[in-house]
């Protein structure tokens, strides 16, 4: 069997374990993050991370090369470097300043274009939808650009034959087994796996792995069709959602806000 | 009417097993307003199987047009067959707007439709409206902000969205006698890349009761842990409540998918909902806005939460939620 040439795109976000505030600037209108303000560290995006997970598992049992693409500033070499320590074989990072503002369409139109670059490949996997921004399209519309099948929202993946991907995908209540020959495009759903943690020994072999870095000229775009020139949608206004809570803290000693509580839902008749 | 080349507002009438989702109604509803605006028409397209009982339901809750896909291999999802369906009406008959519910179909469905068209698509939409020059604004969660963003697709039609689950009541009425147009599919003869060598429906968890629930207990990553999930359960049925839960919360194993509530799960309507351990972030805080009472548990007392909700508790929760149970049952 052919060595498998897996692409895994991921995103970084700010640690979903850590609590983001923000506020938005009432003359601006610009959102003003605490995450970045109080040095929120960046991570993997949780069903991302799944999809690295799976495809480290795929080489383990069939042999191959991992490489990991993600479409950010630099901010994200660190989170790059982390992929390379769990056991990617090495990573890209599509980074240019055209590419700001980028929609979904013009991000998977992007990311197809440096997946071509790399040359030939079998297997792309991506998260289901990533943890910030949630949209969950550009894993569709990725493979709709470089024109090979895909299966949504994989929760277990495994090869029929060499070439030939069998996978269970969840759709709610219902679930359907699919298979498709490679080339293919995998987004995963959350339980596929347990992504494994960053070794001593990986940390130390990812120095030695390299970071490559692909801008504007490399993908063989022109800035019309990436970034905020080529995305159909566009953000027009940002506004607050006005919260018309009694946002009343029950206060007392011990166990007394807990009694509180329970006799104001007695007297409002929610019980 | 009017003479743009694209007309009439679509809706994608999901349905499984003979049923309708309900939340292809919903976008009937919203589509007969934003219709009447625009002064067009609704139509409602239906892909599937043994479908025809069906159209009866669309016409009566709004569609004026209907497109029926009638085909055995239309009968349970497959994201190919329906892509090229769906592509080829459009395609044909050139809709302004097309809404489709923001479920896993209409998630797996719609990016690849925009794709293929190279056209706009919002996702998760929990409004939507029509701007002064005829075209779509659609209201998106902003990520991680308690903030909305109004997100325009100016110049490529159809105007694509898919939309939050519950973000419209169902309506009856508003259409008139429904014009049904047929569509001719061939699908025997078109190649697919991906083959369905089973499928089948998975038992429903403890979420299936959380849409309709009277009372919802939503836990988040500050639970911590499997064991405090279990707590989290048991005030729950002490409440006679159902669980929902944060996008990390399932991540971490600890509540199926299908009990996530908020941005791209569930958007729930109880009398009362209560918060353990969550700490306020608007992808979650989405689905909870139609709760009449809302009430928090937290330790951190600078918790965004205690904003969101009409009383609140500053504490541990493991030391709170045994008080409350206790309460609970001396009460009954």
């Amino acid at each position: 069997m052919a060595e498998l040439r897996i692409r895994v795109c991921l995103k970084s976000v700010p640690d979903p374990r850590r609590p983001v505030e923000s506020t938005i600037d009432p003359a601006t209108g610009v959102v003003r993050r605490r995450a970045d303000e109080i040095g929120i560290p960046r991570v993997i995006s949780p069903l991302d991370a799944c999809a690295l997970e799976e495809a480290l598992r795929v080489k383990e049992a069939h042999g191959g090369e991992v490489t990991v693409l993600s479409m950010d500033t630099r901010a994200a070499s660190e989170v790059l470097r982390e992929t390379l320590a769990l056991g990617a074989d090495r990573a890209v990072l599509v980074c240019d300043q055209s590419l700001a503002g980028a929609d979904t369409l013009a991000t998977a139109r992007t990311l197809a274009a440096a997946i071509r670059s790399l040359g030939p490949y079998d297997l792309v996997l991506c998260g289901a939808w990533s943890y910030h921004g949630n949209t969950g399209q550009v894993g569709p519309q990725l493979a709709e650009l470089l024109n090979i099948a895909h299966i949504s929202f994989v929760s277990q993946l495994r090869f029929a034959s060499p070439q030939r991907v069998r996978a269970r995908s969840e759709w709610e209540d219902r679930f359907s087994v699919l298979e498709a020959d490679l080339p293919l495009l995998v987004t995963v759903a959350e339980g596929i796996n347990v992504p494994r943690r960053t070794s001593m020994m990986g940390i130390l072999l990812a120095r030695e792995k390299p970071i490559l870095h692909l801008a504007l000229g490399q993908l063989g775009l022109s800035a019309g069709e990436v970034g905020l020139a080529g995305s159909p949608t566009r953000v027009v206004g940002v506004s607050t959602l006005a919260s018309k809570r009694k946002a009343q803290i029950l206060q007392g000693d011990g166990g007394e806000p807990a009694c509180r509580l329970i006799g104001i839902l007695g007297e409002s008749a929610v019980l | 009417m009017n003479d743009r080349e694209y007309q009439g507002v679509w809706v994608f009438a999901e349905n499984h097993g003979g049923r309708l989702a309900r939340v292809g109604l919903e976008l009937l509803s919203k589509a007969r307003e934003l219709a009447g605006r625009l002064e067009t028409h609704v139509a409602a397209v239906l892909l599937g199987n043994k479908i025809k009982g069906l159209a009866e339901e669309l016409q009566d809750h709004g569609a004026d047009r209907l497109y029926l896909a009638e085909h055995p291999l239309l009968d349970v999802y497959h994201s190919e067959r329906h892509v090229h369906v769906l592509q080829g009406l459009v395609e044909q008959y050139k809709p302004e707007i097309l809404l489709l519910g923001a479920t896993r179909v209409g998630l797996d469905l719609a990016p690849c439709l925009a794709a293929r068209l190279e056209t706009g698509l919002s996702a998760h939409c929990i409004d939507l409206d029509v701007d002064e020059t005829g075209r779509l604004v659609q209201y998106v969660p902003a990520f991680g902000h308690m903030c909305v963003a109004k997100i325009l697709c100016s110049e490529r039609n159809p105007q694509l969205a898919t939309v939050a689950p519950g973000a419209f009541p169902v309506r009856i009425g508003g259409g008139g006698k429904a014009e049904t147009i047929r569509v001719s599919l061939d699908l025997e003869a078109q190649p697919t890349r991906v083959t369905m060598v089973d499928h089948g429906t998975v038992p429903a968890s403890r979420a299936a009761e959380l849409e309709s629930a009277q009372i919802v207990i939503a836990g988040g990553a500050g639970i911590g842990s499997l064991e405090g999930w279990r707590l989290l359960e048991e005030f729950a049925d002490a409440l006679g409540g159902a669980v929902g839960a944060t996008r990390p919360a399932v991540d971490e194993g600890w509540a199926a998918s299908d009990q996530m509530i908020g941005h791209s799960g569930k958007s729930v309507q109880p009398k009362l909902y209560v918060a353990v351990g969550i700490s306020g972030d608007m992808l979650h805080m989405i689905g909870m806005r139609r709760a009449q009472m809302a009430v928090a548990i937290n330790s951190d007392p600078d918790a965004p939460i205690f904003r969101e909700v009409d009383y609140g508790i500053v504490g541990d929760y493991r030391e709170i939620l045994p008080l409350l149970i206790r309460g609970l049952h001396s009460r009954l």
